[in-house]
């Protein structure tokens, strides 16, 4: 029907100005209809008002303190650094540049498309993090590798035009390379065929050639690094060098890796310093995932994937991919040896051997098929008595980025060998040294040029025990060759072994002194090296007296130790059992009716096994039996919301509470403790606590079960100076660094400032408005 | 010992109720606009939040230097303080960690920091703004009015789209979406119903 009036202004504006709840009336109905009015309409409510702000003010979740998981990509950042423009479609200003589109977020920053007006062309702009523009050193950092970078001029690596910074926040622009990612394009389509991952491997190792010659290591080439052109398909590599800048930048909280890491290189993994050949084997885990569709090194979490990296085979191409062909799984194989001396040498190499390889398949008449690469050697063998090994170490002197509890291998000796002299650097530990002459052999044991220990070594064997450091042993034997298989060196003359040198962890007996990361290095070296006894008895070491040893451990126990674990159930059915009995026991005893009050760290134990056996409804069905108190206490533990069985990392919006248990992998995911409290006030005196809870004053004198005095010194041996701020301001975060997760609530002994009675009381609420009362009126707890 | 009554708090310096309900308010809607003002200045959550607590810890020094007898104005005072202090401490020296580089590039940088901030400021405050306008509003209206809206105008959605998803005809959305935005501008224009901020 076709309107046939028109209202005018006044009563389209009495119609805007009328009660929302009021009645639809007839004008209503008529406007809906008659798009007359509804323009006439709509000027009258754009009128005067800045619309464009706006849409762009309340378009983004805007960041608050009280959240409950921490938001690690600030995401309003991208409006707060433009600038407000008249340009159409454009998002806001960023230096010379329109900002048309944001094209993607990353660990480093935004990267936007922007319109250059002055020279009429979209490039692609890289803006550091703003989280990292804070860091004069990331800044520093990040222009310096950027101007590297930009010196790289190569058909197959995206050029760096500009390098600049505005407002203090340092970016780079390239130009907008119209394609898709190695990684979209196989997620999109699959896996690739043989000649078009042979064309694209070898002009990636082309680009790369052109920038190891300029001494600049890409660092982290991977699939959503490599860009294909749209139409010719044109290889681009981008990001180069940049991993590095961000890698220093966002190491800020205890040693978190951002991002994921299944691309790196073993020397990667390990925290030592890289040169161009890690690049090369990131590459052949690239080709890996272009040939079938997934990373050559995948597990659950970090450390299982640094893991695998470091120790660990991939499974064969072949086997996977049937139509790969012999060679090309060995030059993939090649890639990805362990050792950088067993890769290709240089990327160069790389591009010819793939150049070769590529004018094969493309005319399999014309061109001669290329050699075959050789088949590795199954195992290392030190040929001559010169030959240098040189084996990861933990306390290398590499770039120690990964903290070391963090290392996946554990690898304890540095081995050189020149002559009969063997070089060892060793943690505190046990030398055991065997011989097999018919005489005895005197071996000399010097540290810094001072003999340490003089044994004579017998086919009965000797040993010395020995601190962390560097020795020398030297032994009187000709013509030796020297074998290295672990940590074990074996020396042998004339086809024989003339002496074995063991090197042996702390024996089990001296409790006390035993680092609990040192014992679970030995256990995952006693895994891979096949003695499963030996490691379910030092993984068991760990479970029952980690904590005790180390408090800081109790982040590692129901995590990597774990993990540890069920590595080694796989190959060894014993240590499989012994977990389930474990858990077994540990059911048993929660669920038990005579335990009203059940024992937390039990039921976080309990959850913590059902995660890493994958049964996490037990959990549930555990919990749904404790008594409804002890659920108020646990709940926090749970892997899922047991009301809506769905995995709710922040709040559930059915019982709305928070389960940010879930699967702590490394931190990047890990929830940040919740910022609540029980007091409104909190005094640290010299020898007292005194709270306002409730309204009212008391001393405190525990809380769960720590006791104040032991609350304090703990809280003063981890935070220094800060410590009073942090044990008022942020408790929960308190209980979280000694291992303690209190969920919501916590029992506290009190004694009144008033009557001077004690009391106690259960279950505490701790909310986020104490906390907040009590952050706002807490100067005097402030460090000096 | 010194009890909490007797001890001179935040608000405890103001003996005025109508102050002490001021300040209040002023906490509840200035803490999320300086703590997100701090973070799009680069600082991580926890330093963001020692900044707010700075902040306020400055503003109630100096509100004692405030006479509350004198009439109105209170507010307005506390508005552009806050907006002072917290540009001046998101300019000091320790969060530009300075190294090298000359006096003028540094004094320029600063220069740059204060007015960054200071645009910030006012582009957190308005937000804030909008934020509670909408909290309040949102209940006056039906989920497909409010959605009409917040499709339409916030989200980008075209009124065919939103027509779509909402189950209406795109002349109910667009008369619907009128209806929001004319109640938004109002209520953000209004400066009797609440601390305006």
């Amino acid at each position: 029907m076709i309107a046939r009036f028109h209202y005018d202004r006044s009563q389209l504006q009495a119609f805007l100005d009328e009660d929302p709840s009021a009645e639809p009336e007839e004008i209503q109905s008529h406007i809906e209809t008659c798009s007359q009015c509804q323009a006439e309409l709509e000027t009258l409510a754009q009128a005067n008002f800045d619309w464009d702000q706006a849409t762009r003010l309340l378009g983004v979740e805007p960041l608050s303190p009280t959240a409950w998981s921490s938001q690690p990509m600030v995401e309003d950042n991208c409006s707060s650094i433009l600038q407000s423009t008249d340009h159409a479609g454009s998002l806001g200003r960023f230096a010379r540049y329109e900002i048309m589109e944001i094209l993607g977020r990353g660990g480093m920053g935004v990267v936007m498309r922007g319109y250059d007006t002055s020279l009429n062309r979209h490039s692609a702009i890289k803006v550091l993090a703003p989280e990292l523009a804070s860091s004069a050193a990331a800044r520093k950092r990040f222009s310096r590798e950027a101007k590297s970078a930009a010196a790289v001029v190569h058909p197959h690596v995206v050029p760096i035009q500009t390098v600049d910074e505005h407002h203090g926040i340092p970016y780079l622009v390239m130009p907008v390379v119209e394609g898709k990612s190695v990684d979209a394009r196989v997620r999109d389509s699959g896996p690739l065929s043989v000649i078009e991952t042979v064309r694209i491997a070898a002009q990636i190792a082309e680009g790369l050639a052109a920038a190891h010659d300029q001494g600049l290591v890409h660092r982290d080439i991977k699939p959503a690094n490599v860009l294909l052109e749209n139409g010719v398909e044109r290889v681009q590599i981008t990001d180069f060098g940049l991993a590095r800048a961000v890698d220093d930048a966002s190491m800020t909280r205890s040693g978190v890796i951002a991002g994921t890491p299944q691309y790196m290189s073993p020397e990667q993994a390990h925290g030592d310093a890289i040169d161009h050949r890690s690049d090369l084997f990131s590459l052949g885990s690239l080709i890996y995932f272009m040939l079938t569709g997934r990373s050559p090194f995948r597990a659950e979490t970090t450390m299982g994937v640094l893991n695998r990296i470091v120790n660990d085979q991939p499974r064969s191409l072949q086997s996977v991919n049937a139509e790969v062909p012999e060679w090309l799984e060995r030059i993939v194989t090649k890639l990805l040896s362990k050792s950088p001396d067993d890769r290709y040498q240089t990327a160069a190499e790389v591009a010819a051997v793939f150049q070769d390889w590529h004018a094969h398949l493309q005319q399999p008449d014309g061109v001669n098929r290329p050699a075959l690469p050789a088949e590795l050697p199954a195992a290392f063998v030190a040929g001559s008595t010169n030959h240098s090994v040189s084996m990861a170490t933990d306390n290398g002197s590499g770039i120690g980025r990964l903290p070391r509890w963090l290392v996946a291998t554990a690898v304890l000796a540095l081995f050189a060998f020149a002559g009969a002299v063997v070089y060892l650097e060793t943690s505190k530990g046990t030398l055991r040294i065997e011989s097999n002459a018919d005489n005895q052999v005197p071996i000399v044991i010097r540290q810094n040029g001072k003999v340490v220990d003089e044994l004579t070594v017998s086919q009965a064997g000797a040993t010395a025990r020995l601190r962390a450091g560097e020795y020398s042993i030297e032994l009187n034997a000709e013509d030796a060759s020297i074998k290295l298989d672990h940590n074990q060196v074996t020396i042998e003359a004339g086809g024989q072994w003339v002496a074995r040198i063991e090197m042996k962890r702390e024996s089990t007996s001296d409790d006390q002194n035993r680092d609990p990361s040192d014992v679970r290095q030995a256990a995952v070296e006693d895994t891979r090296n096949g003695r499963h006894e030996a490691a379910l008895e030092k993984i068991l070491w760990c479970w029952q007296h980690g904590v005790q040893a180390e408090p800081s451990w109790s982040a590692v126990r129901r995590s990597f130790l774990l993990s540890d674990w069920i590595n080694l159930a796989d190959s060894s059915p014993a240590a499989l059992e012994k977990l389930k009995s474990i858990r077994d026991e540990l059911q048993k005893r929660l669920v038990s009716a005579d335990q009203p009050r059940v024992n937390a760290d039990d039921f976080a134990d309990l959850v913590a096994i059902h995660r890493v056996l994958r049964e996490e409804p037990r959990s549930i069905q555990t919990y749904l039996q404790l008594d409804p108190r002890d659920q108020q206490r646990l709940y926090f533990y749970l892997p899922y919301c047991p009301t809506t069985n769905k995995p709710e990392a922040n709040n559930c919006k059915q019982c709305h509470r928070a389960y940010p248990s879930l699967k702590p992998t490394l931190g990047v995911e890990q929830t940040e403790p919740p910022k609540i409290s029980p007091f409104t006030r909190m005094e640290i005196e010299d020898d007292r606590v005194v709270v306002t809870f409730d309204s009212k004053q008391y001393e405190l004198l525990g809380i769960d079960q720590f006791p104040m005095e032991e609350l304090a010194k703990k809280t003063r041996d981890r935070y220094g100076k800060k410590w009073k701020k942090r044990l008022s301001e942020d408790l929960v975060e308190v209980f979280w660094q000694l291992g303690h997760f209190p969920g919501e609530t916590v029992d506290l002994r009190l004694r009144s400032l008033e009557t001077d009675d004690e009391l106690s009381i259960k279950n505490a609420k701790m909310t986020s408005q104490n906390r907040l009362d009590l952050y706002l009126d807490n100067e005097h707890n402030q460090p000096e | 010992m010194q009890g909490p009554e007797t001890r001179p708090t935040f608000i405890g310096k103001l003996a005025d109720p109508t102050c002490e309900q001021a300040w209040n308010e002023f906490v509840r809607l200035y803490h999320d606009i300086i703590y997100r003002v701090a973070r799009a200045r680069g600082l991580q959550d926890a330093d963001a939040e020692d900044i707010t607590q700075e902040v306020f810890a400055i503003v109630s020094r100096k509100v004692e230097s405030f006479d509350c007898a004198a009439a109105g104005s209170f507010r307005g005072w506390l508005r552009k303080l806050a907006r002072d202090t917290a540009v001046d401490r998101l300019r000091q020296p320790q969060l530009n960690i300075g190294s090298g580089d000359s006096q003028v590039r540094q004094a320029l940088e600063q220069r740059d920091a204060s007015q960054d901030t200071a645009t910030l400021w006012d582009v957190e405050v308005k937000r804030e703004q909008l934020l509670r306008a909408c909290d309040h509003l949102r209940d006056q209206f039906s989920e497909t009015v409010w959605q009409s809206f917040w499709l339409t105008a916030i989200e980008n959605l075209s009124i065919s789209a939103a027509a779509k998803q909402l189950g209406k005809s795109e002349g109910s959305v667009r008369v619907a979406r009128c209806r929001v935005m004319a109640r938004l501008k109002k209520e953000v224009g209004s400066d009797d119903r609440s601390f305006s901020l």
